[in-house]
């Protein structure tokens, strides 16, 4: 494939980004056009409730090979990260965040997916910019995720990344309501490629995970993609029966040796304890894979959308003299 | 001619030989009227009667517009039988249902099918294999065909001669207005001069340039939104010989044989328009003639073949030969639906000066009966 046949698309979720989305498909798109001849910038709006549309009514009209898909409710970035690869006609399809994924970087990770990897991603430098029980709590996760539960995410890996053709029809076969693009890209496999780089940000201030979100997200990580804890639970449940027998053996023949059994109350606590407090893990756990396979069953499209748009502007002669409906929409 | 025409007064004036134009002005001959046509191009069905994908719909295609799918269903057949000769039919029609995108379902398709009484089959397997499951929710066969230009050109030309319609080419009309008579004069731009036509009625069958002479005479706009449109010409790879596929029904694409260079053409929802703008009162006026060679002619065909072939993976091996460029006009009432009404203004702005446009070839029976048949028809409501 030569240069001047490759179409290079970017795909960004959207979500409430009215204040960054323009200065995000400027960058983006001058970017794109310096380095390529056929391109789109997929946006995904995962329906935001504020001025994010109508300052993308704004951007269609001034910018070319612009794609807006609207869905129909917030199904979240994940999803809507499966629409825009779902949507993307592209060789090579980079998924950037809008606030802080720098578009410079593109083109060199199209480059190294060019040369035979299926998948190029971006691992952020430095963390130091978000609050330490993030951090902390980022650590132990990855630590855990490597040691415990035999998943190799690589440690502080994003979502910004570029995947080649191939590794995008492999993952729109997958579709899972827990998706998580990290994981995914890892799952289809073909070779990858990471690149270390600075995050930027658009926003004076920085929109940050809550503590709460970042552990839901790691535990959806974990119950999506590794059997581990499952395992482990199964684990100890054996080890509680067995010790459970062990202990009953242990009373019988007290009970038969020794004719002077009274007191126990302790030890019956102790036992009521144990067996209810591992019944009550192994339920929980149980539940969750449950719940998850419930899920999944379903079958429910992933998402739906509300509508679909273009640029109207397709090439610098064409920019003048171009009328948009204001009254019969 | 012109010199023998100068001062007489025509019955009726049609102007634009495009397909409209042409029947209009044979069935007009037909029942007596003295008839002459204008055509400002240099053959008669030259522009979007020709640049176009050249389907018969059958109806299948408005599945969001069950009046015009049903009416398809009633005039596809007529067109059919009336221009024989005309119509190409070696070739098998898919249609496939777009999985993620798409505004219809595949059972939806089929019950609107069952609906309007058009019929769908089980595809061969080894044409639902050539579809990519993961973008295709279903495919079915159809029977719907499409005509050759050519053959059409020459057959509407026959009809114009035998029924006694004088034509001109390469002519223009540039204004309308009425004369001191109970009649109608057409200032018109020959291949020698201008000169001036009386007529007791006009018809403005102009399509995409309709407004151009209201414009130039004063008479109201009609509000129409037109678009700059490619198809692609390819060749289609040896898998797809002999096949027309239609994916439905979003930003999808079809492929359909163009008999008239032996090719086929790609159009897709997303990249055969390249530019959009309306005509309304008060506007600045686009001319679409101007808009059209004004273009720069970049083609989206790698935006094309890129998209289609994830649905279509066999279409990577076909060859774009060229493109055909046009400017195709819809009321702006269709974008919602989808639909394909006729316009039809009786005595716009002017007694006896109607315009009349539409978006397919079959919508010609339907035009007749209301222009010719309905005196009460096509009087603006407002």
């Amino acid at each position: 494939m030569t240069a001047s046949d490759l179409l290079v698309s970017v795909v960004a979720p959207l979500r409430n980004d009215a204040d960054i989305v323009a200065s995000f498909v400027a960058d983006t798109v001058a970017m794109l056009k310096a380095h390529y001849l056929h391109f789109e910038l997929l946006l995904v709006d995962d329906a935001s409730s504020d001025d994010t549309q109508r300052v993308l009514d704004d951007l269609l009209m001034r910018h070319e090979s612009v794609r807006v898909i609207r869905l129909s409710r917030s199904f979240g970035s994940e999803v809507a990260i499966a629409a825009g690869l779902d949507a993307a006609i592209g060789d090579f399809v980079a998924v950037m965040m809008p606030d802080s994924d720098p578009p410079a970087l593109v083109p060199q990770m199209v480059e190294q997916s060019r040369d035979g990897a299926g998948v190029v991603f971006g691992i952020r430098r430095d963390r130091a910019a978000e609050p330490w029980p993030l951090r902390l709590g980022a650590a132990f996760f990855y630590g855990a995720c490597n040691r415990f539960f035999g998943l190799n995410i690589p440690k502080n890996s994003t979502h910004f990344r570029v995947l080649s053709r191939q590794a995008v029809n492999a993952v729109v076969q997958i579709r899972d309501r827990n998706r998580y693009l990290r994981t995914l890209s890892a799952y289809v496999g073909y070779s990858s490629q990471s690149v270390v780089y600075d995050t930027i940000t658009r926003r004076a201030r920085r929109r940050s995970k809550s503590v709460l979100a970042a552990v839901k997200l790691a535990l959806g990580i974990l119950v999506a993609n590794s059997l581990q804890p499952l395992y482990l639970v199964v684990g100890l449940g054996l080890a509680v029966v067995a010790a459970n027998i062990g202990f009953l053996t242990y009373v019988v023949t007290v009970y038969l040796v020794n004719r002077e059994v009274a007191e126990g109350w302790t030890t019956q606590s102790f036992i009521l304890g144990a067996m209810f407090g591992a019944l009550a893990l192994q339920s929980t756990v149980v539940a969750a894979y449950l719940a998850r396979l419930l899920g999944e069953q379903q079958d429910r499209p992933l998402y739906f959308v509300r509508e679909e748009r273009q640029s109207s502007v397709s090439n610098p002669v064409d920019r003048m003299n171009i009328v948009t409906d204001s009254v019969e929409r | 001619m012109s010199l023998a025409t100068a001062n007489r007064v025509w019955d009726a004036v049609v102007i634009g030989g495009g397909f409209f134009g042409t029947v209009l002005a044979t069935e007009l001959r037909r029942r007596g009227a003295q008839t002459l046509l204008l055509e400002a191009g240099p053959t008669l069905l030259g522009r979007a009667s020709r640049r176009n994908q050249a389907r018969v719909h059958a109806g299948y295609h408005y599945p969001r517009s069950f009046l015009t799918g049903l009416r398809s269903r009633i005039n596809a057949p007529r067109f059919i039988a009336e221009f024989r000769e005309c119509i190409f039919d070696d070739f098998t029609h898919y249609y496939g249902i777009g999985r993620n995108f798409s505004k219809v379902t595949g059972a939806q398709f089929r019950r609107f099918c069952e609906r309007i009484g058009a019929s769908v089959a089980a595809p061969p397997a080894a044409v639902r294999r050539l579809f990519n499951p993961v973008f295709i929710e279903d495919v079915v066969q159809v029977a719907e065909v499409t005509f050759d230009a050519n053959r059409l050109r020459g057959r509407v030309t026959r009809d114009l001669h035998h029924a006694g319609v004088a034509v001109e080419l390469d002519t223009s009309a540039l204004r309308v207005a009425r004369s001191a008579g109970a009649y109608l004069r057409v200032a018109v731009r020959g291949p020698e001069a201008e000169r001036s036509v009386g007529a007791r009625r006009v018809f403005n069958c102009t399509y995409a340039a309709i407004n151009r002479l209201n414009d130039a005479s004063g008479l109201p706009i009609i509000p129409l939104k037109h678009e700059l449109t490619e198809m692609a010409l390819v060749e289609p790879p040896a898998e797809l010989r002999g096949m027309g596929v239609t994916v439905m029904c979003g930003p999808f694409f079809s492929l359909l044989p163009y008999p008239p260079l032996d090719l086929c053409t790609l159009s897709h929802v997303r990249y055969t328009p390249h530019a959009a703008w309306h005509d309304r009162s008060g506007a600045p006026r686009v001319d679409p003639d101007d808009r059209l060679a004004r273009n720069a002619r970049v083609s989206a065909f790698p935006y094309m073949i890129h998209d289609v072939t994830r649905y279509l993976p066999a279409l990577a091996a076909c060859r774009q030969v060229d493109s055909i460029w046009e400017v195709k006009t819809v009321l702006p009432r269709s974008e919602a639906d989808d639909s394909r009404p006729i316009l039809f203004r009786r005595d716009h702005g002017l007694p006896g000066y109607h315009c009349v446009t539409g978006s397919k070839l079959d919508n010609a029976y339907d035009m007749l009966e209301v222009v010719l048949e309905r005196p009460d028809a096509g009087v603006a409501a407002s």
